[in-house]
């Protein structure tokens, strides 16, 4: 089995992936992730980490895009319309579709975050706690993440290939 | 809910009185406690209990970097671990040492690999919500050490310098009275429980007159005079080192700036909530801004006491990570363990849910209901920890007399709601043997099941009519007895199934009988034959919610 | 008493040393996954024993001890971070009479013996939970979370709430054994 080069996105053999879907170079979806259009396109940038039971679904008629450089933890839920760069949906949170996520935000683990009213998340708002609590975060560390993250899915391209059935997608 | 068995421990009542208060009293549920939370004091053959022991702290340790803290070194360093661990000021989670970012490559990336352990300034973040050190100005140059750093901050603020000051000025005082009070005790220790000298040191120390302070006392007026002279001879006057508004300024702002801050403020997250500031040592600023990391508070280990013999029942090992102790007087191994539950629902579970599934919450409490006007059995297994058979009889605690005939009828008819029935006859549960720790492999418990499970049918079958065979011993393996009892409920019942029950057994003692049997043992009889010796404490059934007929009814209408 | 919890037998898998895997559970690099025996994998849950380290030869990734059970859609994925500049993923060790409840996500670096973890928890990368400790159900563990023995931890975050009785370890023994006896196959 070849192994993942950078141009390439890397999907497993057992994701379900539903619909309109565009998934640009270097992403890394893990087993048992689904995304699922189900009305509009989704489409997702380079670089960005979708791990196991993560669901990404677009309800709306628009396109959902998803920038570069996202991780979607375990078991996370997203269906939010727009989702810029280097953002963390933690293990099981959940974000409505009237959230527009912007960049370097953190959703908390086993957050909820479900606001009635279209609103966008401001860069680095970082939620946490049980009441889904906010406040904006000062970006320092910031880059040690990002290169944690390139380096995590760097090393997912070399090695999920050895375990793993995969789908080698140009395109959906 | 599963119907429960809960353990009664006799210390919440009086000297004389070893019954347990009625089980529908509220007072009721802080007398009994589940089996595995008591103890047992071989030397007054008593159950014990957590409100009952008397506790002592055998060593400190930080609950986050496991360190063993030296009783010595614990009050210096405040109770708080003094090597490299806070918790958040936001969140209450543990805060991590990062180092600095290196420079932004502009794209958000690194200009260069990151390869080295990380470059200074460091400081604490959050995992959990982010906030970190550096948005409050503290920063360290190394990565080690740092509780050192801030505890010089901590040491160095007003009401902590005060305080110091007022332990240097009192210590004079307190060295030379204690010394004086240990030795006569002070009426007020006098109470029935004995205390470790420690305890009762502070308690001496608690019970004496505080210079300048009037202790109250009716007679005190006449001879206020005499007490004032008597301790000035000894206590100079103290002055603060400041005024106390002043102090109240330095902290908290005092109240008018506190109103002016308020006044300016957005939202409600600008105000640190009150759980963000309980764990602070000092009065903090109100600014959410304004809080700072803190040292995370130490945690102890500690041996349990008998209240009334002082014999030790609980002393863990040393090492603050271990769970193993040099002595372990817990009562699930004098007890017969007791499982209760009801046929009824078991069996609806079993023909029910055939797939692999855990009954879910809701489903439970459904089935578990019974109805008023109704009858139901129910089982109690009774599990034998002791190397010896042990006979075993139970009986319900009857209801105060007195109480149901003061009360008015309809009361009345309320106390008793229902009636239980147990078997009469005492009912042998065998020996526990290491061996069956080891007979767990799946055959024999097929087995078990499967007699269970006709066992079950059977006392279903005869629920109309046979009766009697629901009440008695219904099964035998190993050390385990399960006995069935009944209840009926009345037509008029409320509230829960709920009654006290007295469980009696007698054993084999290998013990030679002591001497003189002491006022703390009036439950334990001695029988005929030296070697038998019976122990008899109180439980407590609840076997769950009535529900009235009405409700039944509602969906119908 | 023990009322038997049935499982249907073309779902399980048997290995001879009594452990039972659902089929229906994801097992990815399971050559690199120990369970001690006795253990039961549940329907639905996912275990990453393919997230090793990396280097040469063979690497246990993942280990449960005896009588532990993965509850139904829990998933459990060894640790990551960079060290030294290196990426990696850590092994995950767990112990003896471990529990985990449904739906839980488990990211931890050790968990001792007898361990009870509740439903619908997310233990933390690198969180080590000492013997004898609990989590209630809906609790969020941050990663690098130490749990001391015999402490019982609730919340989001998941603080420290009690000390657990000195019975602990004899309790959890038991119903962790309990579980596996009445763990019981149904033809069909």
């Amino acid at each position: 089995m070849a192994s993942g080069r950078d141009d390439e996105q890397m999907r497993h053999a057992d994701d379900e992936n539903t619909g309109d879907i565009t998934i640009g170079p270097g992403t890394v979806v893990h087993p048992k992730a689904t995304i699922f259009a189900i009305a509009g396109p989704i489409v997702i940038g380079s670089g960005c980490i979708i791990e196991e039971a993560a669901i990404i679904v677009n309800r709306r008629k628009e396109v959902m895009r998803v920038g570069d450089n996202n991780l979607f933890e375990i078991g996370c839920r997203v269906e939010c319309p727009s989702v810029g760069n280097f953002n963390t949906i933690s293990t099981r949170a959940r974000v409505h579709h009237t959230v527009r996520i912007s960049n370097y935000c953190v959703i908390g683990a086993a957050c909820l975050v479900v606001p009635t009213d279209d609103e966008t998340l401001d860069d680095y708002t970082s939620i946490f706690g049980p009441a889904a609590e906010r406040r904006i975060w000062s970006g320092r560390g910031r880059i040690q993440e990002a290169d944690l993250r390139l380096k995590h899915a760097e090393y997912l391209r070399e090695m999920l290939p050895k375990f793993n059935r995969l789908r080698r997608g140009d395109g959906a | 809910m599963a119907p429960t068995i809960h353990y009664y421990c006799p210390c919440q009542s009086g000297e004389s009185v070893q019954t347990p208060p009625p089980p529908h009293m509220a007072s009721s549920s802080a007398s009994f406690h589940p089996l595995h939370s008591l103890f047992f004091c071989e030397e007054c053959d008593a159950v014990r209990c957590n409100r009952c022991v008397s506790v002592e702290v055998s060593g400190y340790y930080c609950p986050n970097c496991l360190f063993e803290v030296p009783s010595a070194s614990v009050r210096a360093e405040k109770n708080r671990c003094a090597r490299n661990c806070f918790s958040c000021p936001i969140c209450r989670s543990t805060l991590q040492v990062v180092a600095s970012d290196p420079p932004d490559g502009g794209d958000g990336r690194p200009s260069v690999s990151l390869s080295n352990v990380g470059e200074p300034p460091f400081f604490l973040y959050c995992n959990h919500c982010r906030w970190d050190s550096a948005e409050v100005g503290i920063t360290f140059e190394k990565p080690t050490g740092l509780a050192a750093q801030l505890q010089k901050f901590e040491d160095s603020a007003p009401e902590s310098l005060e305080f110091e000051r007022l332990k240097e000025h009192f210590e004079p005082f307190l060295r030379t009275s204690s010394l004086s009070s240990l030795s006569h005790v002070p009426s007020t220790s006098s109470h029935h429980l004995p205390t470790s000298s420690a305890t009762a040191a502070a308690s001496a120390a608690l019970a004496r007159d505080v210079p300048g302070v009037g202790k109250y006392n009716p007679l005190a007026r006449s001879r206020v005079g005499r007490d004032r002279t008597a301790n000035k001879d000894e206590m100079p006057e103290y002055k603060s080192r400041m005024e106390i508004g002043v102090l109240g300024q330095l902290g908290s702002e005092g109240d008018s700036s506190d109103v002016e801050a308020l006044r300016r403020m957005e939202s409600a997250e600008e105000i640190a909530s009150l759980e963000q500031r309980w764990g602070n040592s000092w009065t903090t600023s109100l600014r959410t801004s304004d809080l700072r990391p803190l040292r995370i508070p130490l945690h102890s280990k500690v041996s349990k006491r008998c209240p009334s013999c002082r014999h030790i029942l609980i002393k863990p090992e040393q090492k603050a990570q271990s769970v193993r102790y040099k002595i372990k007087l817990v009562a699930a191994n004098y007890l017969p363990a007791m499982t209760v539950a009801l046929p009824h629902t078991q069996g609806a579970d079993a023909t029910r849910r055939p797939q692999a599934k855990v009954p879910s919450a809701s489903d439970d409490r459904n089935a578990g209901a019974m109805m008023a006007g109704k009858s139901y059995p129910f089982h109690l297994a009774l599990t034998n920890p002791l190397y010896d058979p042990i006979q075993v009889r139970l009986s319900v605690q009857r209801m105060h007399v007195t109480a149901a005939t003061n009360s008015t009828a309809p009361e009345k008819a309320r106390r008793t709601p229902f009636a239980v029935s147990l078997p009469t006859s005492s009912f042998p549960v065998a020996a526990f043997a290491e061996a069956w720790e080891y007979d767990d492999d799946d055959d024999m418990f097929g087995l078990e099941d499967d007699e269970l499970g006709l066992e079950m049918g059977r006392t279903r079958d005869k629920d109309g009519k046979g009766k009697v065979k629901t009440v008695g011993v219904l099964e035998k393996r190993a050390n385990v007895t399960v006995v069935g009892g009944e209840v009926v409920i009345g037509k008029e019942a409320r509230g829960h199934v709920k009654f006290n029950m007295l469980v009696s057994y007698t054993y084999r003692s290998d013990d030679p009988l002591p001497s003189e049997d002491g006022a703390g043992t009036p439950s334990r009889t001695v029988a005929k034959t030296p070697e038998v010796k019976t122990f008899t404490f109180y439980t407590v059934v609840d076997l769950g919610p009535i529900l009235p007929r009405e409700e039944k009814l509602d969906p119908d209408i | 008493m023990d009322v038997p919890v049935y499982y249907s037998k073309a779902e399980f898998i048997e290995t001879d040393t009594g452990n039972k895997v659902s089929r229906r559970a994801t097992i990815a690099g399971p050559q690199n996954i120990i369970l001690g025996g006795k253990t039961i994998i549940s329907s639905g849950a996912i275990i990453r024993g393919d997230l090793r380290r990396t280097g040469p030869g063979h690497a246990v990734v993942i280990s449960l001890g005896r009588y532990c059970l993965v509850g139904e859609g829990c998933v459990m994925r060894p640790p990551y971070k960079t060290y030294r500049g290196n990426f990696n993923y850590y092994p995950m060790k767990i112990g003896d009479y471990v529990h985990i409840g449904a739906n839980t996500v488990v990211e931890a670096a050790t968990i001792g013996n007898h361990v009870v973890i509740g439903k619908n928890c997310v233990i933390g990368k690198f969180t080590i939970i000492k013997d004898c400790a609990q989590v209630a159900d809906n609790t969020v563990i941050p990663p690098n979370t130490v749990i001391p023995a015999l402490a019982l931890f609730s919340g989001s975050p998941g603080r420290f709430i009690e000390d657990l009785p000195e019975s602990t370890q004899e309790m959890v023994e038991s119903q962790t054994k309990q579980y596996y006896s009445r763990f019981q196959p149904l033809e069909r």
